[in-house]
């Protein structure tokens, strides 16, 4: 049975990341302990009308985008071996995690993915436990924005941010073009200098407002080799998820004002997926395990 | 899942695998309708159709076509068809009880996503919202909304919107096809020759925004002002029978299997008709003939409305007015003539005429109207404040203000009558003016 979360909408925020407030209906003001400063004598609160939080010690407050963005800064003073988290998502160097702003919360012992608005502010916190989960009440993101380059010509589009990540690492050390790339060291040659990757949180997630990054560029959509499967109550054959949503993003693009030059997409195989591949493949798995 | 292990050099040819798989998207992938909107619906697409008589016979097959539905319909096509045309914008509300038919004559008109804008709900007509450093991506309907007719299928939701006055200010300010906002972040829109009508559709309760210094800008039309018996029990009938039919039509989520096959073909024409209206606006309205009798009856009518939906303002007590009826003039001789072209008539017809002459009378029903009614039925001999009182359900101080600002607009004047021996008593009638016009205009027939 699903629980019903009771904590009301501008406080989720904060409990997700681990500050524990205290309220009840009847609350206006949430206090807890001020996750920046620690004073413990309940100055820092939190306005349960406007989702609003302020410490009286330290002086911090704003929103919580501002609240997060905070914590991130927190977060990243802080000193963290990247390389398990590298292994564990098959990442060659841990620096792609760093430089793609990944933070430790000691708070949640967990990992924090950040997710940028268009104007590459940060603006969501993802954290991951097996699987990522958005801080609620912000919405999605787009990863990768910290990197993104406007004057870049070309843009890849990936389903989650591991993917982005691991394309990214792939492309700072290679040369040439789409016809065929090579491995080099010269930074001054690498794809990255004409290409951008970015990356959605998920095959079904894009928002119009994010179509200004793309317009007039040639935009590659690399989402996962996903499979058709049944739907559990009727059925039916559902067409591969990754698919759907790489078409889902060639409308919206194409419907743009300002639409990209180009629009391609990654064709696993005949009907949009690659049977001999598993269900779920990705780009990640593609890189760190393919051979010829 | 496969162990990761690959090395840079595997990943490069990794890579070069995965860029041979590389595409350009199908066309079929570029032909989403999202073009501007950021819609993610996918409605019903329009059949032609340039008939007027071919659309009614439509919808007499899909439901029961009643005078207000006809009358409702023929309005909306009209205020969409003079979107584009010089002069006044005709804004509508189209008024009638809960399941009257509103929505679905909204919901075929919304089948043409053209020239129509359907929204159910907005939180106001700018914004200022930047999503890029040059703010030069516009998040306002206004934007959206250019050319074409915004059409709201539940007027009673917006009036819950928290900031409805500053809609309706908005709306206000539009209305003159010219805008000019500034927001805090540093960015200005400015809108200059903004083409837009605004068709508001909901239950008597939109009333509310008829103070006449808001609600001016809006002509009603009502599509049943109570419910008959009679024909509820018809209609019901048929609704029951078209219900118990199609219990085995399936739907697929798809807009087009939402509706009986016989709406959905009508709604698909009424979107047929707006393009053909559209389309030819000019040269149809270039083709209608007017008499000066005509344009006398709407120049009347205007007067007649402005008086009748003219109230105390609630903004400032100090001086009483009306508006002047030189906007009403306008709106409804386009009126009139733009139902000409729905109607497929080549003049200003008596049928023509007949409805704008309901359109005037739904705009200025309420209580002055209900007043005037009792004034011209008592004649020169006056009616008692209580009498009027109890005619509009008012109390007499409310009732006595509401006279009082009708004298000074020139609408009705009190004098003492004689009502016994000795006794006389304070009484009020309607001006000569007022009387003649109400004559003319055939208010009270």
């Amino acid at each position: 049975m699903p629980q019903i979360n009771k904590t009301p909408k501008s406080l989720q925020p904060y409990e997700f990341h681990g500050v524990d407030l205290m309220w009840d209906e009847s609350t206006e003001n949430a206090p807890a302990l001020c996750p920046f400063c620690g004073n413990d004598n309940r100055k820092f609160s939190v306005e349960v009308a406007t989702g609003q939080f302020h410490c009286w010690t330290c002086g911090a407050g704003g929103n919580a985008t501002t609240f997060l963005r905070k914590l991130w800064d927190e977060y990243d003073r802080e000193t963290v071996d990247y390389t398990p988290l590298a292994r564990e998502r098959g990442l060659l160097y841990p620096d792609t995690l760093m430089l793609w702003q990944v933070v430790y919360s000691w708070r949640l012992e967990s990992w924090l993915i950040p997710g940028y608005g268009i104007n590459g502010k940060m603006s969501q916190l993802y954290k991951y436990s097996n699987r990522l989960y958005p801080t609620p009440t912000l919405g999605h993101k787009l990863h990768g924005m910290n990197l993104y380059n406007p004057n870049h010509d070309y843009v890849f589009l990936c389903e989650g941010p591991w993917d982005g990540m691991s394309l990214w690492e792939v492309l700072r050390y290679a040369e040439g073009d789409l016809e065929e790339v090579n491995v080099t060291a010269n930074k001054q040659n690498n794809l990255l200098e004409t290409c951008s990757v970015l990356a959605v949180p998920g095959a079904m997630v894009f928002f119009e407002q994010w179509c200004s990054l793309f317009s007039g560029k040639n935009v590659y959509l690399v989402y996962d080799n996903d499979h058709p499967r049944k739907h559990p109550r009727t059925g039916k054959t559902l067409p591969p998820a990754g698919l759907v949503g790489m078409k889902r993003t060639a409308e919206i693009l194409s419907g743009a004002k300002e639409p990209p030059a180009e629009i391609h997409y990654l064709c696993w195989g005949e009907g949009g997926f690659m049977s001999d591949l598993p269900n779920g493949y990705d780009i990640r798995d593609t890189l760190s395990t393919w051979r010829k | 899942m496969p162990k990761l292990t690959n090395s840079l050099e595997k990943r490069i040819e990794a890579l070069n695998f995965l860029f041979s798989l590389l595409k350009p998207v199908p066309k079929e992938w570029l032909s989403g309708e999202n073009s501007g909107e950021k819609s993610k619906a996918k409605g019903m697409q329009p059949l032609p159709c340039n008939n007027y008589r071919e659309l009614c016979a439509a919808w007499k097959g899909a439901l029961k076509w009643t005078d207000g539905l006809d009358r409702a319909l023929c309005v909306m096509l009209a205020a969409i068809a003079s979107v584009e045309t010089l002069g006044e914008q005709l804004w509508v509300k189209i008024i009638g009880p809960a399941s009257c038919g509103k929505s679905t004559l909204c919901e075929a008109v919304s089948v043409n996503r053209r020239y129509v804008l359907a929204k159910s709900t907005i939180r106001g007509f700018h914004s200022g919202y930047q999503t890029d450093d040059k703010a030069e991506e516009d998040h306002s309907l206004v934007a959206l909304l250019s050319g074409k007719a915004l059409v709201t299928k539940d007027g009673d939701t917006l009036l819950q919107a928290p900031n409805v006055k500053q809609i309706l200010a908005e709306g206000r300010d539009l209305y003159d096809r010219v805008s000019r906002t500034h927001y805090r972040n540093k960015t200005s829109r400015d809108y200059v020759g903004v083409r837009m009508v605004w068709l508001l559709c909901g239950t008597s309760s939109l009333r509310s925004i008829d103070q006449s210094e808001l609600g001016e800008r809006f002509l009603d039309c009502v599509i049943m002002e109570g419910i008959d018996d009679a024909m509820e029990d018809e209609v019901g009938w048929l609704v029951a029978n078209r219900t118990q039919r199609n219990l085995g039509l399936p739907t697929d989520g798809r807009v087009e299997t939402q509706y009986p096959p016989e709406l959905r073909k009508a709604m698909q024409l009424t979107g047929g008709y707006i393009d053909y209206l559209r389309e030819n606006t000019n040269e149809l309205l270039n083709g209608v003939r007017h008499s000066p009798e005509a344009l006398k009856m709407c120049q009347r009518l205007a007067k007649f409305i402005a008086i009748m939906r003219a109230r105390p303002s609630i903004m400032q007590g100090e001086s009483a007015e009306r508006e002047f009826s030189a906007r009403l003039i306008q709106q409804l001789i386009r009126l009139a003539n733009c139902l000409a072209i729905v109607m497929n008539r080549g003049e200003l017809d008596e049928e023509v005429l007949h409805r704008v002459w309901q359109v005037a009378m739904d705009t200025a029903r309420g209580s002055t109207l209900k007043l005037a009614k009792s004034m011209y039925e008592e004649g020169d001999n006056g009616c008692a404040i209580r009498s009027l009182a109890s005619d509009i359900s008012q109390s007499d101080y409310t009732t006595r203000n509401l006279m009082r600002f009708l004298r000074k607009i020139g609408g009705v004047q009190c004098f003492s009558a004689e009502i016994g021996k000795g006794l006389r008593a304070e009484r009020w009638r309607l001006t000569p003016g007022l009387k003649k016009l109400c004559e003319e205009v055939k208010a009270f027939p």
